[in-house]
């Protein structure tokens, strides 16, 4: 493989990793809206977390609408399809973990915000296990929407850091 | 990154308030509030090319947020006023910017697009091309449509 192709692939599994960003709202995330609405967003955000925990691709892409896409510096925008092969991928080469603060999360009519940062370590396995675990600092901003009855991410735009 | 650095950065980022094009954009949510979002928009754009900070600044939240791909942390609104005021006494700005999204809900809206930004020195020197995407989400609050958060990305430079 070569450097370049080795560096683009880098490039997409901590792009991907952006997205870990998700994360059930901590004690001390700022909220506002019903807090039913509120709570049913928290829930999604844990299905995602633990889809992503479980390595579950189809449990942590039900969180997606269909007309889902996220956004980075460097690329242009992916659609969900994009982003699940992302997901694959990732968790074929890494065994990832995360730290999030989500700092905010609003709900008002069938719309949601969240956004905060993250710390995301992915640690390469299989033929690459004992190198150099990879972290990824960044923050986030995304934005969900009601869609008969079920909370979906809409939008998604991440700023990674640099990398460590 | 000092504050010197970041001005021009965060004042090419609030330029992403631009005008949706109501024959391509992508929107939703009641007429009304697609109105009214459409008018806070003018009046940003209106306060910018007038060089009207305090007209500009009215757009945004009490405790608006504003963070850009590169720079550390969070400006809040009154970093990114100084920004506004540096900008201007620096640079003659032009903005061509696409709002591919509006939508509203409740008292929450968001919009997202992409700009092309040109800043030419007052006193004289290379133009800046700079071009980007940007998410913001807005709040109504006393019947008045106001950005609360906003995060921009610089795409990168072009090579020389």
């Amino acid at each position: 493989m070569t450097r370049i192709k080795r560096r683009l692939i880098l490039v997409l599994d901590l792009g991907i990793t952006g997205l870990l960003a998700w994360s059930a709202a901590r004690a001390g995330t700022l909220t506002s809206g019903n807090p039913q609405d509120v709570s049913a967003v928290q829930q999604r955000i844990a299905q995602w977390t633990e889809g992503y925990n479980a390595a579950d691709v189809p449990k942590l892409g039900d969180v997606f609408s269909p007309d889902f896409s996220f956004e980075q510096q460097g690329t242009p925008p992916l659609p969900k399809e994009a982003v699940l092969k992302g997901y694959t991928a990732l968790f074929a080469k890494y065994d990832s973990h995360i730290e999030v603060d989500t700092r905010e999360l609003r709900v008002s009519g069938d719309m949601a915000y969240d956004r905060g940062s993250y710390i995301a370590t992915s640690t390469p396995k299989g033929a690459a296990a004992g190198s150099k675990p990879l972290v990824q600092k960044g923050r986030f901003l995304e934005v969900w929407k009601r869609s008969g009855g079920v909370w979906l991410t809409q939008r998604f735009i991440n700023i990674n850091d640099p990398a460590e | 990154m000092p504050l010197k650095h970041a001005i021009p950065a965060a004042a090419i980022l609030l330029a992403t308030l631009v005008p949706p094009d109501a024959g391509a954009i992508d929107a939703s949510g009641p007429g009304p509030d697609l109105k009214a979002l459409q008018q806070r928009i003018d009046q940003w754009l209106d306060g910018y090319n007038d060089g009207d900070v305090a007209r500009m600044m009215d757009v945004f939240s009490i405790d608006f947020t504003d963070e850009i791909q590169g720079t550390p942390g969070e400006l809040d609104k009154a970093r990114v006023t100084q920004a506004f005021r540096a900008l201007f006494a620096k640079y003659h700005t032009q903005i061509d910017g696409v709002t591919d999204e509006l939508r509203a809900s409740g008292d929450m809206a968001f919009d997202r697009g992409h700009y092309t930004l040109t800043l030419t020195p007052k006193a004289g020197g290379a133009t800046i091309t700079q071009q980007g995407r940007f998410l913001e989400v807005w709040k109504r609050e006393g019947g008045t449509w106001r950005v609360q958060h906003i995060v921009d990305m610089h795409d990168p430079a072009p090579a020389p």
